[in-house]
């Protein structure tokens, strides 16, 4: 596999490859790009104009760039302002989250960790743009997310959230590369042979080329999560969150899933990942612990600049040496 | 539109092909009787105006009004009948009062009578006393013997021509040649002497269940002489001289009768074949619009299946539509991967309902073979494919309307 030994390679696409793609051409480990928010936020030049995805993002009233007060260094992927998400239950009002700030900078490696009900969940929706936050600021690599319709949550989900969840959610009956292409078609992407061999990409760099036309049906669960996590990179996104995605997953494909995790971590991308056990939030560099909708503990593993831990500890992943953790 | 959409909603249909097909069907059965409806309809005004137009679109028959007299409405103590006699037949046959009228025949018919030949015994639809012009008139040739003719009146002949029908009942086989045999008649026993041409069905009753003698012998033996007749037919010199000679016989009847001519019409009617034609087909045009209007309401049934297809494909599909929502797919995306889901579905229906309905138009309905009307294949794949699109907006909203965080959850 070209992606095991970690120092840069050129992808073996690149050489037949007329143009540059911008997307997950995955070079081994180099810091973080970082542009400006506004950079950030550029289409790929084959993205559908019509669509004005990131027109309407960045013209919007509401789309205030680094404000005064909240000032957000370029290297933040996230900033949050005392978040608060009230339901209510019938007439019982459930504060799931009260007061809850945290910046995550650009190529940070984050678990957030909680029992249930700590409001971790409530949490990654906010953060993953399927819901908005009752109280609070939230930007997002530079955009304010307050007051958005739906269509333009919508498409910043697309452009800058790559999902990937603990039961894969995968669509069914349709092939892997299909849904990897997925959030292409949606993002715009009007080409379908630029679509596919992004798509291509994306699932080489997941260790899965060779199972491209497979349902999801046809897949064991570590591979089905490994093609999530290759829809989820598809597109290039500011940051990847992942809620409890070795949740379903036995210690073998466990320890795959996270390994790439760490790997795309090493390559420069932010992933946040929710969950409960330790030895998985063991491969972050920074974990965050909530209770009752607080944040608790917020204890960095690891400089944001450098590898991830299991990845340092190793040089390469040491397969034995997290089997055992995991296993532990 | 992405043209994504079509082919993620293809991908739904293919995904549960028992399903759609059932669907289809709903709108399939509805567009293929709608058409089909409307050709059988189509159809059998067609064969109506042909077989009537055959027998020439110049004849005209002649009732006496419904057997009410003048008198009667009057003052309500005397009633007189008024019938048709000799006398009129030979006043319209009379050039010099009516031009326009080319041969007349009285039609005088004696109901309920039986007749019998070798222990069976059958009664014929109709038994009428003609002129030998009768069978010109009527363009009705004999396919055995003769028909009657001119002495047969003067001599009162004991003499008969039989429709196929009443040779059938009597002899039991239309192979048998009946002429010179004897028939008895209500006691007076007759000889055939032809048999006529068969004609089948004029839409209301078998016309070849018939037997005819001389109009002087249905005088003499049967109806006796004043009962008059119960109808004249006349042939008018051609189709277009046909409402001039209407309207001569109803002023030579209403003369003989001393009558004003308005009052005439009332007593006397003339129906010409043209009335018949038109009379036939409002009839059957009444009957083809309420059965098309049933047709219709199939079209209808099937429409609400495909939103309830639509509603549970939706539902079932829920936590893909927070999947595609929560990668970037907006409203507009889901709304048309699923509108197109009902109106692909409606479309291929109704394809397959216009490829039905004409297969269907190939098989003869009833002896009727359908005509189909090209408006109706137009009109019924267009209301099909509207259908898919009407059924299929609310289910597709109400998809496109969820909120992927609770779609994504639900289970």
């Amino acid at each position: 596999m070209s992606w095991l030994p970690h120092r840069a390679q050129p992808d073996d696409d690149g050489a037949d490859d007329p143009r540059p793609v911008p997307a997950p051409v995955l070079t081994g480990y180099t810091p973080a790009p970082e542009p400006p928010p506004t950079k950030a936020l550029a289409k790929p030049a084959e993205t559908k104009p019509g669509r004005g995805r990131l027109g309407s993002l960045l013209s919007r009233p509401g789309a205030k760039l680094p404000v005064a007060g909240t000032a957000q260094r370029p290297r933040d992927v996230i900033v949050v302002n005392n978040l608060v998400k009230t339901y209510a239950l019938g007439d019982i009002e459930v504060h799931a989250l009260q007061g809850v700030s945290l910046t995550i900078e650009r190529g940070d490696f984050l678990a957030i960790m909680g029992a249930s009900g700590s409001g971790k969940s409530t949490l990654m929706n906010i953060l993953g743009c399927l819901d908005l936050p009752t109280r609070g600021r939230y930007l997002l690599d530079g955009v304010d997310v307050r007051g958005m319709s739906e269509d333009e949550l919508s498409d910043v989900r697309n452009r800058k959230i790559g999902f990937i969840f603990q039961s894969f959610n995968l669509i069914p009956r349709t092939e892997a590369i299909v849904n990897v292409e997925l959030p292409l078609i949606y993002g715009g992407m009007r080409h379908k042979a630029d679509r596919r061999r992004r798509a291509e990409q994306a699932m080489k760099s997941v260790g899965l080329a060779d199972r491209l036309h497979h349902l999801p049906s046809e897949l064991s669960g570590g591979q089905q999560q490994r093609v999530a996590v290759a829809r989820a990179i598809a597109t290039n996104p500011a940051m990847i969150l992942a809620d409890e995605p070795t949740g379903n997953l036995d210690t073998k494909a466990t320890h795959e899933v996270l390994d790439i995790f760490s790997r795309l971590n090493a390559e420069g991308r932010t992933v946040v990942m929710i969950t409960h056990e330790d030895d998985v939030a063991a491969v972050a560099k920074r974990v965050i612990r909530l209770i009752d909708g607080h944040i608790v503990d917020d204890h960095r593993a690891a400089p944001v600049n450098g590898p991830p831990p299991m990845y340092r500890a190793h040089g390469n992943l040491n397969e034995e040496a997290l089997l055992d953790q995991v296993a532990r | 539109m992405n043209t994504e959409n079509f082919r993620i909603a293809i991908q739904g249909i293919l995904a549960n092909k028992l399903r759609a097909l059932l669907t289809m069907l709903g709108i399939l059965i509805g567009v293929a009787a709608v058409i089909l409806v409307v050709a059988v309809g189509n159809g059998s005004s067609k064969q109506v105006e042909s077989k009537l137009s055959a027998l020439g679109t110049n004849t005209l028959t002649v009732f006496s009004g419904g057997g009410f007299s003048r008198g009667g409405k009057k003052n309500g103590t005397q009633s007189r009948r008024i019938v048709l006699t000799q006398a009129d037949v030979t006043a319209i046959s009379n050039q010099a009062n009516a031009p326009d009228v080319n041969a007349v025949t009285p039609v005088a018919s004696d109901t309920g009578a039986t007749a019998s030949y070798d222990g069976s015994t059958y009664s014929p639809a109709s038994f009428i006393g003609v002129d030998p012009v009768y069978a010109t008139i009527k363009n009705w040739p004999v396919t055995e013997g003769r028909f009657i003719d001119q002495n047969d009146l003067t001599d009162d002949s004991k003499v008969v021509v039989l429709g196929t029908t009443a040779v059938t009942d009597l002899f039991g086989s239309t192979s048998v040649n009946p002429v010179g045999d004897e028939v008895v008649f209500g006691g007076t026993t007759l000889q055939v002497i032809g048999v006529l041409k068969s004609k089948g069905s004029n839409g209301i009753q078998d016309q070849d269940d018939i037997a005819i003698i001389p109009v002087s012998t249905m005088a003499a033996h049967f109806t006796g002489a004043t009962a008059g007749f119960s109808q004249l037919l006349a042939q008018a010199t051609s189709a277009n001289t046909s409402n001039a000679a209407e309207s001569e016989i109803l002023a030579v009847l209403a003369s003989d009768h001393g009558l004003t001519s308005t009052v005439a019409s009332t007593d006397f009617s003339v129906l010409s074949q043209s009335d018949l034609l038109s009379t036939t087909q409002s009839t059957t045009k009444t009957f083809t619009i309420l059965l098309a209007a049933v047709a219709a309401i199939s079209l209808l049934v099937g429409g609400i299946g495909v939103m309830n297809i639509m509603l549970v494909t939706v539902t079932e599909r829920t936590r893909e539509i927070g999947i595609r929502k929560a990668i970037g797919a907006r409203k507009s995306d889901i709304l048309s991967q699923f509108l197109v889901e009902a109106v692909l579905l409606s479309i291929m229906g109704g394809l397959l309902g216009v490829f039905g309905g004409f297969l269907g138009s190939h098989f003869k309905i009833d002896s009727i073979k359908p005509v189909i009307e090209p408006y109706t294949v137009f009109l019924a794949f267009g209301v099909s494919m509207l259908t898919g699109l009407f059924f299929g907006l609310y289910p597709a909203n109400r998809a496109a309307s969820l909120r992927p965080i609770d779609a994504l959850r639900y289970e």
